[in-house]
């Protein structure tokens, strides 16, 4: 029997990767260790292991020796080639080789020392474990409060609209289950020097799709700073969740540009305990700004009403519609010539709107307003 | 002090050592096959095995060698089964002798040699 691995990333380097994690095509976790190594022939063993048996592993709960000696499921795996996609066949000894095992007493403290501690709140509080570290050319372990500030508020906006881009895309039924503050909101817990590390949580649900509703809006957030060589790939990922989402991600990266920082972006989850991790830097910030310069409308949110107009105000430019599908009222603007002609009350329309959000530069509250683009009489050609 | 490709104890690629990279400077560690060190001790996994590419390690660590600033590091690497009785060495370096960035783990380097670099100046470490 043989099994395809995928290397995640590599736990022990030394001149080549001693100890690494890897997944198979159904994304079940494997730890590899390198047994043996002569004139650069290398020779790996790979065990099968759940989330929480490495979990306890890193955190030095469980012993290396044991971890290979006595794995969950009993049957090892061999392969000397790590390549992009490793073939990996079952060993054919009962027992591993006490030569191919580590001796006893093998600490992961130190070795993944800022795994550790994320692995270790991801154990505690059950749910995703965020790690937001910012640098500037200071060198000091701080930056300009105005600009922690201003990215903390704009990531945690990315997150919030990315997963109302996706649920209200793919689940647009369960919106109103899903779309709700803890779903969306990451609470920040504790700051350590290194970088400014901001440690944060959320406290989304766990069991819709099989994962956290905020691993969505964390993938997505790596997704769209993807040091992609490919712009069209960018352009893609940036389109999913075009909006408000991408005006706050160009708000973050104008913070960047201005200040000159370098965001690492560190998550984990209790559903595999993999750490991922992004770096936005200068040049990567300059590519996704050129991008979202050239691709303008990726920042407009845009709106469809369908519904009766409850008011129409050509002298004030003003409008009023009942959602039929919100069962609800918004009120927009538009010019009078787009207002003109309209009948309130008794006909129905589709009326696409951008919606702009404006902040209030005291309260900071945000308003929503909705500009009138286009239109349309229901029944009408 | 910049370095031209021909300071380097073997060929790298553009970019490589990156920006990151700082001029090596003070007392690492490394574990070595020979009783006494040799320059096949200090080779480069490029060097070593110039056909063998491994997954998620870019070509230019490839062409680095791994030291640690903690000599602990390399006696907890040495509980690993590949690296069992490998012997300990002490390396005092200075920008002369390479750049260096830190790599993985907090006290692991990857150092890009120059051929200003010295075996006979390694010592066994005790």
């Amino acid at each position: 029997m043989r099994i395809t691995l995928h290397i995640q990333h590599h736990i022990v380097y030394y001149d080549v990767p001693q100890l690494s994690l890897a997944r198979d095509d159904v994304g079940t976790n494997y730890l590899c260790l390198l047994v043996s190594e002569i004139d650069w022939q290398c020779k790996y063993v790979a065990v099968q292991t759940s989330a929480q048996r490495l979990a306890a592993l890193l955190i030095d709960e469980v012993d290396l020796r044991s971890f290979f000696k006595e794995p969950e499921l009993h049957t090892w795996f061999e392969f000397e080639d790590m390549s992009e996609e490793i073939q990996a066949r079952v060993s054919e000894f009962d027992m591993i080789p006490d030569e191919y095992l580590p001796d006893s007493g093998f600490k992961f403290e130190g070795w993944v020392a800022e795994d550790r501690s994320m692995l270790e709140h991801v154990t505690r509080l059950n749910n995703a474990v965020v790690q937001l570290s910012i640098s500037d050319r200071s060198k000091d372990h701080g930056i300009d409060a105005r600009a922690l500030g201003d990215i903390l508020k704009n990531y945690q906006s990315v997150l919030e609209n990315s997963l109302r881009k996706i649920v209200n895309t793919h689940n647009k039924d369960k919106s109103t289950e899903v779309l709700v503050p803890n779903n969306y909101t990451i609470r920040a817990f504790a700051a350590t020097p290194g970088s400014l590390n901001i440690h944060m949580y959320s406290t989304s649900d766990q069991n819709i799709f099989g994962e956290s509703i905020m691993e969505l809006g964390l993938k997505k957030f790596d997704e769209i700073i993807s040091d992609s060589n490919n712009n069209e790939t960018l352009t893609v990922a940036l389109r999913t969740v075009k909006g408000h989402a991408v005006s706050s991600l160009k708000r973050i990266l104008d913070t960047v540009l201005r200040e000159d920082l370098t965001l690492i972006h560190r998550w984990c989850t209790p559903k595999d305990f993999v750490i991922s991790t992004k770096v936005i830097d200068n040049p990567l910030a300059s590519n996704i700004m050129k991008l979202l310069q050239e691709t303008s409308d990726l920042g407009i949110e845009q709106r469809t009403f369908i519904g009766h107009f409850e008011k129409i105000d050509v002298i004030n430019k003003t409008w009023r519609i009942f959602d039929i599908n919100e069962k609800k009222k918004f009120r927009g603007i538009a010019s009078a010539d787009q207002l003109s002609g309209l009948t309130a009350k008794t006909k129905n329309y589709v009326v696409e709107c951008d919606e702009v959000l404006t902040e209030h530069t005291v309260s900071e509250k945000e308003d929503v307003t909705y500009v009138l683009q286009s239109v349309k009489e229901i029944g009408k050609s | 002090m910049q370095n031209t490709q021909d300071d380097w104890a073997a060929v790298l690629p553009e970019g490589c050592p990156p920006n990151q990279a700082v001029p090596a400077n003070g007392t690492f560690y490394r574990l070595i096959r020979s009783e006494t060190p040799t320059n096949s001790d200090f080779l480069s996994q490029r060097e070593g095995a110039p056909a063998k590419k491994f997954s998620n390690v870019s070509e230019c660590i490839a062409r680095s060698v791994s030291i640690w600033s903690n000599s602990q590091k390399c006696l907890d690497v040495r509980k690993l089964p590949g690296m069992k009785h490998r012997i300990l060495v002490q390396i005092d370096l200075t920008p002369v002798d390479g750049k260096l960035m830190q790599y993985g783990d907090i006290d692991h380097y990857s150092w890009w040699r120059t051929k200003n670099f010295k075996v006979e100046a390694v010592v066994i470490f005790s």
